[in-house]
């Protein structure tokens, strides 16, 4: 769990994922695990010796903001990813070690009438071109954990706990923490690219709607999601049937959506010759947002449904 | 299967015949007096000494009628009997006498602007193709006030239900040819009612000739139980029984009869419900519109999706309530 | 077999977006005596009519059709859905089948209008106002379909005036069936050119599969077969589009201009009826990733007008259908007795 609260709280929004990227690498050293770091700055770790290939894919960066604009103690940004931006009035960034305040003065979809205010007479250390995260706030519960970016690093947590725990026998799996995920995925794709796997595993996060107000059916510490499809990927059906044989074995119950939302899976499977791909999820509230909320059971599912795919 | 046959013929508002052929042939071994009046309504007659009942089902349907052509070939319509404008887009209509096959075609999605996709629809805005070249091409195969109707199929739906055009009224009519098969002491008179549909008018005339002290009505009626429908504003159920009207548009219903019909089915052991929707209309309407008027009350059964391509009713409830209404009768001296 | 009846088949069976496995069979069938056939990772069907020589031709349309697809159960049997490519409008009251383990009958009904709000009468339905009802139990319905399951309107084959057809997925299957025309019109020919016919995987869903398909087959050239607007009163007013006036060739920046023209001057010559339309960009088929593929590939749009697309009457001319193929055949000759150097070269 330290871990987890080292990647949560720590800064790497897409483009930017260096702090990150240096945690699951110390990490990967600690454990004698070999990697490779590719141009776009995907971490690959390869295990097994088989003739088919697996590519299991989790993000490393979360959305944030990037500076356009600095004007004594004011910053104007854009926003890196998807986020709401109506609903940012009050939120607290960090940037370069220090924390400012997000001001929505319209409270309209409209980066442009958005401003953060660092509360200091000039911003010295800080430049058009720097980024911000939401601040770290991880906490644990008894059944739940919350913090910034979980959707990205509860995912690398679980990817690497199933490269020290798997063995994969007839299989050679591709463990790739990607970059730029929250950019239309191009860091997956370059990856796919270079591997060219047989099938590609993309982790991703759910929205759950288990909140009042809220519609739908996916909910914290039910399970697994099973997307069958997305805005950018219909799950093949080899996929699922692989991923509903292992849960059967693994005694993991599923849970299905067809989703509203993106993945990196979008560009990934149109890659190369075409690659069977699914998105398996961790359901998780408030996606994007500057506090994000998972059930620690499905983290512990979605870890012993994997390695039962693995095997 | 006669319900089957019924609910496929083609009679919409105003041009009955076919499903008037089949009714002939059904109940005429069952009749002592059987004739067809200059409104086209079928009046059979049950002699007996007791009262004067009528029964009533309306053989017509809700269908299209074409207004005109438009010079691409396709035809102009409007509908006939009340079919809400949103239910014609995306059918296949057979039109006319020999059955010509056109489609109601809509713009692509893709041709929609965001403010296009929000709007209804009406019946200006749409047309039936059936492929031909041009007007002149079209006006060789179909005539101005040629009729159109749904090409649906009935047949069996899910768990012990039905499905198909019409079921309002030809579930009506398939009850009272069956009742008429069964011997009464009341003197039994039988209408199969024309244009129901375009204002209850078949009825008028028909209850005029017959003046009955009772009048009863069957329906196929509206029945909302689906799950994003309020409860209160569905109506009936599916499945709980035929309904018994207590008002509608048309008529508020006698209390007596609904109590008589009620004490009926709870003695026979029938399901039944009451109909709990306040509008809507039928021909009971007219049997108490004429001379000096009459007790009246309906009996229903539900069927969702009335006024639609496709119907979706109870075998049961049509079961049912074809024996309620034959012990009802069989109960009045 | 004749066009109409391999258009009937097609059409009366289903393959949606993901799953145009489920016709490999039929296909194969269908396509084997005209070349070897084959599916890719992502279900594109290959079919390769192998030639003398190295050039090699790519034709595709694309297999798969719009559909519903089942997002949640509701009460007493009914399913919450939702359509891919669909206008919510053009499913009031209709009949569906659902694909699930066995198929499934349902109905899409709406409340009668006089339980309707002001509102409600005047807006369009809303696919979150919509059910599908199976007249069954939920649990009887749970045992045979789950989140995912497709589902399609149930539409017969129907034939209209003048050799016209309304049908459901002739969006593209009416391509598939100029593919296997143009087929037919090549049989017995000794040509250098290899043609691969590409029945391509998901276009409805964003012409996923074409990218995949031209990577892997890596033509010289690539002529993409879809369906488009004809321009009459529920059609597209910026074209000139009619159904019985033949194939339309697309003018933009996404069709090679040189090829473009070469395919015009085939259709004078053989007498071939065709028409024109304009794409400024995006032409929106598979024709958009065919051009980008690998290091980019000389592309050409035909396409065969139709009406009411993505509706489950879709309109479309059977003779338009057969001179697409026709044009397809006596192009694939003319190039193949030319050097293709000279042709593509700028």
């Amino acid at each position: 769990m330290e871990l987890l609260k080292k990647l949560s709280d720590a800064s790497g929004v897409s483009g930017r994922e260096t702090i990150v990227r240096d945690i699951i690498i110390e990490e990967l050293e600690k454990n004698s695990i070999e990697f490779h770091q590719d141009i776009m700055g995907n971490i690959l770790v390869k295990k097994g010796n088989g003739s088919k290939k697996l590519m299991i894919s989790a993000h490393m960066d979360e959305v944030g903001f990037i500076t356009t604009f600095v004007d004594k103690g004011f910053l104007r940004v854009s926003n890196i990813g998807d986020i709401k931006t109506e609903s940012l009035d009050g939120e607290l960034i960090k940037i370069n070690g220090s924390i400012g305040k997000i001001v929505n003065t319209k409270n309209e979809d409209d980066i442009n009438s958005v401003f953060v205010d660092m509360a200091a007479d000039k911003t010295v250390n800080i430049n058009e071109g720097d980024t911000a995260s939401f601040i770290p706030g991880f906490k644990k519960e008894k059944s739940y954990i919350s913090g910034k970016a979980l959707v990205s690093r509860a995912l690398c947590y679980i990817l690497l706990d199933i490269i020290k725990k798997s063995a994969p026998k007839d299989l050679t799996v591709y463990f790739v923490f990607t970059v730029q995920n929250e950019l239309n995925g191009r860091g997956a794709r370059a990856a796919a690219y270079s591997v060219n796997p047989d099938y590609a595993l993309v982790l991703e996060g759910e929205n759950s709607n288990d909140y009042p107000g809220a519609e739908g059916n996916i909910s914290l510490n039910h399970g697994p999601v099973l997307r069958i499809m997305d805005k950018v990927l219909i799950m093949h059906h080899q996929v699922s049937e692989i991923i509903e044989k292992a849960a059967e074995k693994a005694k993991v119950i599923l849970q299905k959506t067809v989703s509203n939302e993106s993945s990196e899976g979008g560009e990934l499977h149109k890659e190369v010759s075409g690659i069977k791909a699914g998105v398996l999820a961790l359901p998780i509230r408030y996606k994007h947002s500057s506090l994000e909320i998972i059930g620690k059971k499905d983290l512990e599912d979605l870890t012993k449904l994997l390695l039962n795919i693995i095997e | 299967m006669l319900l089957e046959k019924l609910s496929n013929a083609i009679s919409p508002a105003g041009y009955e015949g076919e499903v008037r052929n089949i009714i002939i042939e059904e109940i005429k071994p069952y009749v002592d007096e059987l004739f067809v009046d200059r409104m086209g309504n079928i009046i059979a007659h049950k002699k007996g000494k007791g009262k004067r009942v009528l029964v009533d089902a309306h053989m017509d349907e809700v269908g299209f009628i074409i207004i005109g052509y438009n010079d691409d070939g396709t035809l102009r319509f409007t509908s006939l009997g009340g079919v809400n404008d949103k239910i014609p887009p995306c059918k296949v209509l057979y039109v006319g006498n020999n059955k010509i096959k056109g489609v109601v075609g809509l713009k692509p999605i893709h041709l929609q602007s965001q403010e296009d996709r929000k709007k209804g629809i009406n019946y200006e805005g749409l047309c039936i193709d059936i492929g031909a070249k041009d007007r002149n091409e079209a006006e060789k195969y179909v005539e101005i006030g040629d009729y159109a109707v749904f090409d649906t199929k009935f047949g069996y739906f899910g768990e012990n239900k039905v499905k198909g055009k019409a079921l309002d009224d030809r579930i009506g009519c398939f009850i009272l040819i069956e009742a008429l098969k069964e011997n009464y002491s009341c003197d039994f008179y039988a209408a199969f009612n024309i244009q129901e549909e375009t204002g209850r008018r078949g009825a008028l005339g028909s209850s005029f000739r017959i003046d009955p002290e009772i009048g009863i009505a069957l329906e196929g009626t509206v029945c909302a139980d689906m799950p994003n429908v309020p409860e209160h504003i569905s109506g009936t159920y599916l499945g709980r029984g035929p309904a018994i009207s207590i008002m509608d548009g048309t008529s508020i219903y006698d209390v007596s009869l609904r109590e008589e019909i009620e004490k009926t089915a709870k003695l026979s052991n029938i399901p039944y419900q009451n109909r709990r929707a306040a509008a809507g209309g039928n021909d009971a309407g007219s049997m108490h519109g004429v001379k000096e008027g009459c007790r009246v009350a309906a009996i229903s059964v539900p069927s969702r999706y009335i006024h639609s391509s496709v119907s979706v009713a109870s075998i049961s409830d049509i079961d049912n309530g074809k024996k309620l209404l034959i012990k009802f009768l069989q109960g009045i001296a | 077999m004749e066009e109409k009846e391999f258009l009937k088949k097609l059409t009366s069976s289903f393959s949606p977006s993901g799953r145009e496995d489920y016709l490999y069979e039929e296909i194969k069938k269908v396509f084997e005596p005209y070349g070897e056939v084959s599916i890719s990772n992502i279900n594109n069907i290959y079919v390769k009519r192998k030639g003398s020589g190295k050039n090699k031709i790519m034709i595709m349309a694309h297999l798969d059709e719009v559909a519903l697809i089942i997002t949640d159960f509701s009460k007493d049997g009914f399913l919450k859905f939702k359509g891919i490519g669909i206008d919510p409008k053009t499913l009031v009251s209709q009949e569906v089948i659902i694909n699930g383990k066995e198929d499934i009958s349902g109905v899409i009904g709406i409340k009668p209008p006089h339980l309707m709000n002001e509102e409600e009468k005047d807006k369009a339905v809303t696919f979150q106002s919509l059910l599908i009802d199976t007249g069954l139990s939920t649990e009887k319905v749970k045992e045979n379909i789950s989140i995912g399951t497709f589902a399609y309107v149930k539409r017969d084959f129907t034939e209209l005036l003048n050799n016209n057809v309304a049908c459901k997925s002739a969006d593209d299957k009416a391509g598939v069936v100029a593919m296997f025309s143009c087929a037919k019109g090549l049989e017995g020919k000794d040509l250098k050119t290899n043609v691969y016919f590409v029945l391509s995987a998901q276009e409805e869903v964003g012409h996923r599969g074409a990218k995949s398909a031209a990577y892997e087959i890596n033509p010289d050239i690539g002529i993409a077969i879809d369906v488009t607007f004809d321009s009459g009163k529920f059609g597209a007013d910026d074209r000139e589009n009619k159904l019985g006036a033949g194939p339309s060739v697309c003018i933009g920046p996404n069709c090679h201009v040189k090829l473009r023209k070469m395919i015009i001057e085939t259709a004078k010559e053989c007498n071939i009826p065709y028409q024109v339309e304009v794409e400024p960009g995006n032409t929106g088929t598979d024709a958009w990733d065919i051009q980008i593929a690998r290091e980019g590939i000389p592309t050409l749009l035909i396409s065969i007008p139709e009406k009411y697309m993505h509706t489950s009457v879709e309109v479309i001319a059977i003779d338009d259908i057969k001179n697409t193929g026709l044009l397809l055949a006596k192009f694939i000759e003319k190039l193949d007795n030319m050097s293709l150097e000279e042709v593509l070269c700028f």
